[in-house]
């Protein structure tokens, strides 16, 4: 299961865990984030030890997105012990290129 | 379902069309799979509100995919959440190619695939999208609560999101490369009566200025003069009309100059039993009502169609 944080909880979830860990940027208006949301799941499923998912509801979090230069959704940031190493957005994010995306990082 | 098993029909795309051919195909009998990668409803679940639906007097776009689906369900119809990869067209059937190396066979093949927004293609626009260009009014509009934003664009999609921005954000541009809008009178009237929106007639975008953090505004071109100013703003928002998706639109289909695939008025294409709706069909007006109609012509057509195949056959093996 892909982990709700908030800004209380990214500092200590994300930039403070080891190992990689994919970031959801989603909203409850934006439906290519919630087509691709079962998806996540599954990715969270599929690789278990080797990757920590977690999600954030952008919507409710504005400032921590802004600060992480969020600014459109869907938007997945993937994390190597506390630091960003990818970013996945400005496209028609789909299944495939994410898919993709989280397999050439691992 | 086995992959000897041929069904009457399948649908590409889960949009109003797709959607409403189900409905008309299942009631009229035929075996039917409906095949989308995404979520049902297609670009009408991006729209905020939906407010020309008759019977429907404001619903929002992501509801009304959901009643779309939650019909054509009630009649059985077979829903397969996968990517096509190839529509192949053949003499005796139909193949449909999916992402994951299924072949679903056909006698009839509606294409429902809808459209793309159109890019403007300026510097900027694809370096930035996700960090204050958009697509998506719905999506990305809360990040801009008290900003200032641009759109670009005068049809009706245009004026919708510059309204629903204007709830949002501080100041809203709404640029527009001609001195009239070509969307909906109503929605005209409301953009000119609300105070926030600020409408840049016979304006173009030739640029997106962006630093670090993301976009920090907009190149403008007066179209009349020919010259340029710029113009700060922490978002772009552009609504400048579709592309069709024409990519699964098999070889041989003939289309227009702009892709889009040219049908009789039976929806079917120069391909017997390869039919085409909604906003990749080559019409007139590309409105969420139109492509249903669109779907719910073919699925009638597809079903005479194949049902006189279907008894051709019979009456051959006895001949």
């Amino acid at each position: 299961m892909a982990l709700d944080v908030t800004k209380e909880t990214f500092g200590a979830e994300v930039e403070s865990s080891p190992g990689m860990v994919l970031v959801d940027f989603w909203g409850p208006a934006c439906v290519p984030c919630l087509a691709l949301m079962p998806y996540v799941e599954e990715l969270a499923g599929k690789y278990e030890t080797r990757l920590k998912v977690v999600k954030v509801d952008a919507s409710k979090n504005r400032r921590l997105c802004i600060d992480l230069k969020v600014m459109g959704l869907p938007t997945f940031l993937l994390y190597r012990d506390g630091r960003e190493v990818g970013r996945l957005s400005g496209k028609e994010v789909n299944q495939e290129e994410l898919g993709k995306f989280v397999e050439g990082h691992l | 379902m086995s992959q000897t098993e041929i069904y009457d029909l399948i649908i590409v795309g889960g949009g109003p069309g797709g959607l409403t051919a189900g409905i008309y195909a299942r009631r009229a009998a035929l075996k039917t799979g409906l095949v989308e990668k995404g979520l049902p409803g297609g670009q009408v679940n991006i729209t905020e509100g939906v407010e020309n639906y008759p019977g429907l007097e404001s619903i929002s776009g992501f509801d009304l995919s959901q009643k779309f689906l939650q019909h054509a369900k009630s009649y059985g119809l077979e829903f397969i959440q996968q990517e096509v990869a190839a529509v192949e067209p053949g003499l005796d059937f139909h193949t449909v190619r999916l992402a994951n190396g299924d072949l679903l066979n056909s006698h009839a093949v509606i294409l429902a695939t809808g459209g793309s927004p159109r890019k403007l293609n300026v510097p900027g626009e694809m370096e930035y999208y996700g960090r204050g260009v958009s697509y998506c009014a719905t999506c990305d509009g809360f990040f801009f609560r008290e900003k200032t934003v641009v759109v670009v664009g005068g049809g009706d999609t245009a004026l919708e999101e510059a309204l629903y921005l204007a709830k949002i954000a501080r100041r809203v541009f709404l640029v527009h490369r001609r001195d009239a809008f070509r969307g909906s009178r109503i929605l005209q009237q409301r953009v000119t009566a609300e105070p926030l929106i600020e409408v840049l007639w016979n304006t173009v975008v030739t640029g997106i200025l962006a630093n670090d953090e993301g976009v920090r505004g907009v190149v403008l071109k007066d179209t009349e003069s020919g010259s340029s100013q710029e113009l700060g703003a922490d978002g772009v928002f552009i609504f400048i009309g579709f592309l069709p998706n024409n990519q699964l639109v098999p070889q041989g289909i003939k289309m227009d100059a702009d892709g889009y695939v040219i049908t009789d008025e039976k929806c079917e294409t120069n391909l017997p039993g390869i039919y085409a709706v909604g906003d990749l069909r080559q019409k007139y007006a590309k409105q969420i009502i139109t492509a249903a109609a669109d779907g719910c012509t073919a699925a009638l057509a597809a079903a005479l169609s194949v049902e006189m195949k279907k008894a051709e056959k019979m009456t051959s093996k006895f001949l």
